[in-house]
């Protein structure tokens, strides 16, 4: 069986989500990551010119999903860092590790489309089922 | 979907009668026209899930803007016992204080017309806005303090705006108990570059005029009079905000279970007001509240510049003086009559406005004997109003009522269906010229994405919980 790599996005009355599906565990996290930022930008191309190291840590899957994704948020509302590629190196016990790679927001190449306010907790899911993983997330927007 | 259980009390109340594991019934003002609305997203179930939260007095409310939250409903209100109650930061949002900011000028809308483009540019270009915004400020982490501390008398103190603007803000503008050693490095970070900044989504400045007065004496008494040319600032505490209720989420997930508090949704997550928790989070929302507080003071200051400089007139000419400020995500530790007996009580709004009657201490003296000004901004394509507080909205509602229009349509759905539109041109032919940070936004925020705010209005003032005054109509915008 392939990897299956699956990104969607959830309509939401006042903000917007996203459903992730994939093989593996650290995959879901990877797509999720991927996700948050085809919001912040979508059709963005981005370098891969700087290296951010993430390590957070959560009661559960949901929880390090919400600070992962924070953690990346808090990066790209304060140094306007831009990721397209992300490696989670460890998950588990509660603890995430993982790299990010991209640049900084370059305007004249780069159409922010929007700004997260927050990662929430809001109908949050990281599930398996049929040996697959699923998450969804709904962001403030 | 679950059936929604909602008893008729009058053509403007609904009960969500006491059930389960909820402490008290739920409450929500709507027209019957609204109800399905209110149904369709379900957020009727985040007003009986806040009724099982501990320490929660008479009802769990929710107000004709109602939709569905993160835990708690926007247009929420709940009201909880300091003693045995709880505060929750999903109760305030992650926009601490976004509120909104009503100036009025001594300028007629035939001045301002022929130069209405050139006073939107200079609003465009004087206040930094949309994503990411950075502000003109340079802050040092002990001034940013300052600004935490302090609210908007902090700007006042530094040049931005006069110590007359102070009276006629919430809580005068600084909220007691800010204590910046309970705020996060990073929220102390993201928010640093963001103060005087109107940010991006649905906030706002815009310029309009009163196009009619319900209330003659109440309009006078405010200084508003018909066709006179307004100004409404619309934002909140930015990433500082956002950051604060982020950090506070993780603390109450952590204190939730600690005190044994049973959740129906972890976006619910609070503790006891007065436990070490609950007060580092009164103390936390405090400095947001400021930061909020400034933000809007500054933006005020660069709008009186810009519009002296864009009309080439004289600062006493144009002369523009704060109505008010209100904040619609905040809670505050209030007194209040709960069957006859007075108590102290944390008073939750979320996407909800305080609504003062007349004679109450809080409301500014030069508006004490008409109630306090509530401001209830709608959509970008019709209109605004301003109402005042009442004793029903006291003894009903904890002196609340409704704070906007509140959306129908997704972000995506309005992206969708303004595909081909060129809704400038719209705007325009329409008599109301907007600049926007992006494409996008303006398709988010066109006004079918909203409800019509005037069916809200309608209902509050149906139910006597606010009174309406004045309708204003938009001419220019500045979108983020």
């Amino acid at each position: 069986m392939g990897t299956r790599r699956h990104i969607e996005l959830v309509d939401h009355t006042g903000d917007v989500g996203i459903r992730v599906r994939a093989a593996e565990l650290p995959e879901l996290f990877v797509l999720a990551a991927e996700a948050m930022f085809q919001i912040i930008c979508p059709s963005c191309a981005v370098r891969k010119s700087l290296t951010r190291h993430v390590a957070v840590a959560g009661d559960d899957l949901g929880q390090l999903l919400v600070n992962w994704l924070s953690e990346l948020n808090f990066w790209f509302c304060t140094e306007q860092e831009l990721y397209g590629e992300f490696r989670i190196s460890s998950l588990g016990d509660g603890f995430l590790r993982g790299v990010a790679r991209g640049e900084k927001v370059d305007p004249q190449r780069h159409a922010i489309r929007t700004e997260i306010k927050a990662v929430t907790y809001h109908k949050l899911y990281v599930t398996q089922r049929d040996q697959e993983w699923e998450a969804q997330v709904i962001f403030d927007i | 979907m679950s059936e929604p259980k909602l008893r008729k009390v009058n053509d403007f109340l609904w009960e969500i009668p006491k059930e389960g594991k909820m402490r008290v019934p739920g409450r929500i003002y709507a027209s019957a026209e609204m109800l399905p609305d209110v149904t369709r997203d379900n957020a009727h179930e985040q007003v009986a899930n806040v009724a099982q939260l501990p320490g929660i007095v008479k009802f769990s409310l929710a107000m004709p803007d109602i939709h569905w939250g993160y835990g708690f409903p926007i247009g929420g209100v709940a009201a909880f016992d300091v003693e045995e109650g709880i505060i929750s930061p999903g109760g305030v949002g992650y926009d601490i204080n976004c509120g909104v900011r009503l100036l009025r000028t001594d300028l007629q809308r035939k001045a301002i017309e022929p130069k209405i483009k050139e006073v939107v540019a200079a609003l465009f270009r004087a206040i930094p806005s949309g994503v990411g915004s950075k502000g003109q400020l340079r802050l040092s982490a002990q001034e940013e303090k300052q600004v935490l501390v302090e609210g908007a008398h902090w700007a006042v103190k530094n040049g931005y705006g006069r110590p007359e603007d102070l009276d006629k803000i919430e809580e005068n503008g600084k909220m007691q108990g800010a204590d910046p050693s309970v705020i996060s490095a990073k929220a102390m970070e993201r928010g640093r570059p963001q103060l005087g900044t109107l940010g991006s989504g649905n906030h706002f400045v815009e310029v309009g005029y009163v196009e009619e007065v319900f209330d003659q004496r109440l309009a006078e008494a405010l200084g508003m009079f018909k066709d006179q040319v307004t100004i409404i600032v619309h934002t909140g505490s930015r990433g500082f905000g956002h950051q604060v209720c982020d950090d506070y989420i993780a603390v109450m997930m952590r204190a939730s279970q600690k005190y044994g508090i049973e959740l129906p949704d972890r976006q619910l997550c609070c503790a006891p007001v007065k436990s070490p928790e609950g007060q580092q989070y009164l103390a936390a929302m405090a400095c947001a509240v400021n930061f909020a507080f400034c933000n809007r003071q500054m933006i005020t200051h660069w709008t009186r510049e810009a519009f002296e400089k864009a009309m080439g007139m004289s600062p006493r000419d144009i002369n523009v003086q704060v109505v008010y400020e209100v904040a619609h995500n905040i809670a505050k530790l209030e007194r209040h009559r709960v069957n006859g007996k007075e108590m102290e009580l944390c008073v939750h709004r979320k996407g909800a406005t305080r609504a003062f009657p007349p004679g109450h201490p809080d409301v500014p003296e030069q508006y004490r004997a008409i109630g306090q000004p509530v401001l209830i901004p709608g959509d970008m394509g019709r209109y605004s109003y301003v109402l005042v507080g009442t004793q029903k909205a006291m003894e009903e509602t904890f002196g609340s009522t409704c704070h906007g229009a509140g959306r129908v349509m997704s972000r995506h759905q309005a992206i969708k269906s303004a595909r081909g539109r060129a809704l400038h041109r719209e705007l325009e032919d329409h008599g109301i010229f907007v600049m926007a940070s992006s494409r996008e936004t303006m398709a988010e925020e066109m006004p079918e994405a909203y409800k019509d705010v005037s069916q809200v209005v309608e209902a509050v003032h149906g139910a006597g919980i606010s009174i309406k005054v004045a309708k204003l109509r938009p001419m220019g915008v500045i979108k983020g």
